[in-house]
Formats: C-alpha cells, sequence, structure tokens
C-alpha cells in the first residue's frame, strides 16, 4: 500500500465570495462584480431619464473598462437600450410625447443613413483616414449643436422664458416651405417637407453608424432646434425611433456575431430603467431650459474631451479592436 | 489549515504539481474563486509556478501621429506569446535563473518582450511592444514574479510550497496549463505540467450554447426579454405613483417628460 505523502500548510482555498455579488457573463465569458453592472447602468440611466442622452457613447466604454471584450459591449449595450428606452417610450406615449408618424420618417431616415454609414466609412478606411475624418466631424457637429444649444439656452435663462421657443408655423416663405411632398405633423405641430427629417436623421444615422453610438444627443438637439419640436415630443419620439433601431441592431448581433450577452444586458438595463425613472423625477425639479444647458454642457465636454484625445499623446499607442474579442 | 496530499512511494518524483480544484466549474453566481496549487520540488531547489492560457493572435489599432492629430493607423496582429501568464515564486526570478531561461520560458516582462511577433514587420517597434505589455498587464492577463509572490508559502518540509490564488476574474473560461519549473543552481531542472480547465456550468453555460447554437431564437428572446423589462418597470412606476396619488399626492404630467433618449 502506497504511503502518502501529507504536508500541510496554514493556507487554505478560502470559501468563495458572497456568490451574488459576482456574476459570471455566460458570452463575455468573465465574471464582473454585479452591484458595479447595475451601478453603470443606473449611472447612464440617471443621465438618460434626466436628459435624454447617455447611451451608447458613455455605456459601451464602461463596460469595456470593466473588461467585457469590445464586441460584446457594444451589442449587450444596445440590447440594454432596448429596455430603457422602451420604459421610456411607454411613458411618453401615455403623454402623447411620441409623434408616430414623423417617428416613422426618423426611423427611415436613420436606416437609410446607417446603411450609407457603413459604406461611407468601409471608403476611408480604405483610403487609410477614417478615423480621423470621423473624429473631426464629430468635434465639429458636436462643438456647433452644444456651443448653439448653450447660448440658446442661457438667453432663454436670461429672458427668464418657461416655455420653448417653439415655431409650429409652416415654413412656406423659406427654402424648406418651397421644398416637395409637405407633410403635417399635427403630434409635434410642425409641417415639413417629408425629406427635411428623412435627410436630417439620416445624417445622424451616418455619424451613428461610424461612430457606433445611437446618436440621441445630437438628434434630440437637431429634433429641437432644426425641426422646431417641443422638447418633450422630440424626447418621446427620438425613444420610438430608437427602440427599433437597438431591438433590429440586437437581433442582427446576435445572428450575426453571436456577441449579445443576455445577463449582462440584464443587469445593465435594471440599473439603467430605474435609473431613468429616478433621473426623470430629479428632472421635474428643473426647468426645461436649465436642463438644456446640462445637455449642452455635457456635450461640449464629450466634443472637449474628443478633441484632447486627437491632440494629447495617449498612454498607449495600442487600442481595442471593437470588431475583435479577446 | 488544510491538509493536502500527493501519493508517493518512497522519494516521490519531483517535481510534482497538484491544482485545487482541479477543474473551475464557475456558475453563474459562484462569485470569487480561488484555487491552491500545491508544488513538490527537491530541497535544494525552489520553484517557479506559471499559469497559460495558449498562444492567441491579438489584434490592436496602432496609433501614430500626423500633424498635431492623433489616429489609428492599421491593425497591430501580436503572436507568439500566450493569451494568459501569470507567474509566481517565492523569490524574485532573476535571483533564480540565468537569462537564458528566463528567455525560454518566458518568466518575465523583458522575455516575452522578446518573445512577441508583431506584424506587419514595418510596425514592429519597442514603443509597440512594450504597449502589449502595459495593455496585457493593465488587463490583468500578465503577471509576474518581479519581486517573489507574497501569496507563496513554503511548508514545514523542505521543498513543499503552495500558492493560493483569487482566480482573475477577467481570465475568460478555457483550458489553461499549470506548470512548475524546478530552478537549481541558476538554471531549470526539471519541469512538470498539469491542465486547468476553466468551465462555464449551469445556466451561463446553457445560455452560451443558445447563444451560439440557436442564435435568432437568442436574439428574438433578448430584444423580447428586454422590451418586457422596460414596459415591466414603467408599468411598476405608474402603478405605485397611482397608488400613491390615491393616497394624496398628484401624479404630474411632468414626471415623465424628461424620460431619455440615447
Amino acid at each position: 500500500m502506497a504511503t502518502q505523502i501529507v504536508k500541510s500548510f496554514t493556507t487554505c482555498l478560502p470559501q468563495t465570495g458572497d456568490p451574488l455579488v459576482t456574476i459570471l457573463l455566460p458570452v463575455a465569458g468573465i465574471s464582473i462584480n454585479l452591484f458595479v453592472l447595475i451601478g453603470a447602468g443606473a449611472l447612464v440611466g440617471f443621465l438618460s431619464g434626466l436628459l435624454g442622452v447617455g447611451g451608447g457613447f458613455l455605456l459601451t466604454p464602461i463596460l469595456m473598462m470593466l473588461g467585457v471584450p469590445p464586441t460584446v459591449a457594444a451589442a449587450s449595450d444596445t440590447n440594454a437600450i432596448v429596455a430603457t428606452s422602451s420604459s421610456g417610450m411607454a411613458a411618453h406615449f401615455r403623454l402623447g410625447n411620441v409623434d408616430l408618424k414623423l417617428g416613422t420618417v426618423l426611423l427611415l431616415g436613420g436606416l437609410a443613413g446607417s446603411a450609407v454609414g457603413v459604406q461611407i466609412i468601409k471608403v476611408f478606411r480604405l483610403l487609410g483616414n477614417a478615423d480621423v475624418v470621423i473624429s473631426l466631424t464629430y468635434v465639429v457637429v458636436l462643438g456647433a449643436i452644444g456651443s448653439y444649444m448653450f447660448v440658446e439656452s442661457l438667453q432663454s435663462l436670461r429672458r427668464g422664458s418657461l416655455a420653448p421657443r417653439v415655431s409650429t408655423a409652416r415654413p412656406s416663405g423659406t427654402l424648406l416651405g418651397r421644398l416637395p411632398c409637405q407633410m403635417k405633423f399635427p403630434r409635434s405641430g410642425i409641417q415639413h417637407s417629408v425629406f427635411v427629417p428623412f435627410v436630417l436623421c439620416a445624417m445622424v444615422g451616418i455619424l451613428a453608424a461610424v461612430m457606433g453610438v445611437g446618436g440621441g444627443f445630437i438628434m434630440v438637439p437637431m429634433m429641437v432646434y432644426l425641426l422646431r419640436m417641443p422638447m418633450h415630443v422630440a424626447i418621446g419620439t427620438d425613444l420610438f425611433q430608437i427602440l427599433f433601431t437597438c431591438a433590429g441592431l440586437t437581433f442582427m448581433q446576435a445572428t450575426t456575431n453571436h456577441t449579445v450577452d443576455l445577463l449582462l444586458a440584464l443587469c445593465v438595463a435594471a440599473g439603467s430603467t430605474t435609473g431613468a425613472q429616478i433621473g426623470a423625477r430629479v428632472g421635474r425639479l428643473f426647468r426645461g431650459d436649465q436642463l438644456k444647458v446640462v445637455l449642452a454642457t455635457i456635450v461640449l465636454v464629450v466634443m472637449v474631451k474628443m478633441a484632447v484625445d486627437l491632440v494629447a499623446s495617449p498612454a498607449n499607442l495600442l487600442s481595442a479592436v471593437k470588431g475583435a474579442g479577446h | 489549515m488544510v491538509a493536502l496530499g500527493l501519493p508517493a512511494s518512497g522519494r516521490a518524483q519531483s517535481p510534482q504539481v497538484t491544482v485545487d480544484p482541479p477543474q473551475l466549474r464557475v456558475e453563474t453566481f459562484s462569485g470569487q474563486q480561488h484555487v491552491l496549487i500545491t508544488v513538490r520540488v527537491d530541497p535544494d531547489a525552489t520553484p517557479v509556478v506559471v499559469i497559460r492560457r495558449p498562444d492567441a493572435e491579438a489584434v490592436f489599432n496602432r496609433k501614430v501621429r500626423v500633424g498635431p492629430i492623433w489616429l489609428n493607423s492599421g491593425r497591430v496582429h501580436i503572436t507568439g506569446v500566450p493569451a494568459l501568464l501569470l507567474c509566481f515564486s517565492p523569490v524574485p526570478v532573476d535571483a533564480l535563473l540565468q537569462r537564458a531561461d528566463i528567455d525560454r520560458y518566458l518568466l518575465d516582462a523583458r522575455a516575452v518582450r522578446q518573445a512577441l511577433h508583431v506584424e506587419p514587420a514595418e510596425f514592429d517597434a519597442p514603443a509597440i511592444r512594450d504597449s502589449y505589455l502595459a495593455l496585457r498587464q493593465e488587463d490583468e492577463s500578465y503577471r509576474f514574479a518581479d519581486r517573489g509572490s507574497d501569496a507563496f508559502e513554503a511548508g514545514e518540509e523542505p521543498g513543499w510550497y503552495a500558492l493560493r490564488l483569487a482566480w482573475p476574474t477577467r481570465a475568460p473560461t478555457a483550458m489553461y496549463a499549470v506548470s512548475v519549473y524546478e530552478c537549481r543552481e541558476g538554471r531549470v531542472v526539471s519541469t512538470a505540467t498539469v491542465p486547468f480547465e476553466v468551465a462555464r456550468t449551469g445556466l451561463a453555460a446553457w445560455l452560451a450554447a443558445q447563444a451560439t447554437d440557436h442564435a435568432p431564437l437568442y436574439g428574438a428572446v433578448a430584444v423580447a426579454v428586454a422590451i418586457s423589462l422596460g414596459f415591466g418597470i414603467d408599468f411598476l412606476v405608474t402603478f405605485f405613483r397611482r397608488r400613491g396619488a390615491r393616497h394624496g399626492r398628484q401624479p404630474s404630467k411632468r414626471s415623465a417628460g424628461h424620460l431619455g433618449a440615447h
């Protein structure tokens, strides 16, 4: 009979940590603290509820920072946005803040823009300067929108006007008013050629496609300032089109790349839907113009960060590829 | 205090390595997992324990400066080094081994830096190699026992060591190899390796299988669940708000006025 060499150590195998704290993400294949995931979702949802922004451009980098592979982070983030936007859209729909007619046009424009954006980025990638074009475009667009919004909101605040300045008159005397296929959008109280919202949304779709974000923080100001929609209807209608866009994207990511992590999305969505409700309630404490100033400030901060990132020496010469896991 | 044993007849062949548990089965709510690696080397030798995940190509964007702007220009493919490399030793490796053996077994950052292969070759530069190492150490895929490992504990009997390791939560489920290098007089005199599998089980394994085997159904369910969650939360909030209103507080029409977009 073989003898047994037995050796004792003071080191022992400890009990596993609190099993409800760390969660294994099945598709990402890594374990992450559950409360960190819910907290990240809640933060993003709070901004979403408060200001109508804060999806892809914020959440995907946070998830990547937590160690989620970029492809899984982007796809699961899209799935979580489906939950947040459906929660928000339901509330807005009840309040009559969703313009289904305009939302459909915007949705079609967004889809067309996304398709064009994918092709444009392919061309720029072939030319080898895609990223600089994208970043510069983004900086310019964000700078223009943020600055205009900031100045306009400050002027509104100084005037002390409580109601948003929204022109519902038909732009008959303008170039836009002479465009064909004029269409009334009663819910929004505006009239435009169908091409106006379609083209504007297509442009946002192109930006969203090349930057890999939802584009809400461009879309909402655009609807308010260019289409002259009321702020609340703009947010509700934006949510409508985001819900359909992200639902389609989630399905495509799941079927083609297999990168949707349902548990990750649910954890984030649990935080973000709750955070959105809290943000909405906090938002009631502020006037629309005050919220616009905050939104404009966030847009400008994102723009400045992107501009600094373009010129500052990076900490690392290598960065993760969104199309490759690890 | 735990008693661990290795079968032996007379003088056991060294080195020896055991991993407890031999297979890490990770469930959805397993929590932080720990492994205990026990090694035995000759009493006059010192062990170096290495956990590796097989080599895999890593792809990154390369940043270059064009005028005042930094931009991604081209993809860098890195091969020839493990996807995960965790090294542990009771004393610093360079105090144990000559450079040739450290390089041969990839036991420190310098060795890995030399061994990695960068493609395309024109992108190969010291800064790229340093950047790769920094990224891997940042995401905890690489860990080197440059200053020795506190987690190592020498046993009462010479030649016995135990290494307690909180399994890195970012390390993906995969097959790993745990090796022990018996070091004496500046050289690796013997090695032993055991496989170590980290596998999903339970709900996590089932969901991962569905995501690949039944992708369209999985995608549709993911969308349906997300929509249900969104509408469910909205329903609950509305329900409690109305209930609150019945108790004297008026629901506000502005309450959902800022629910956001993305």
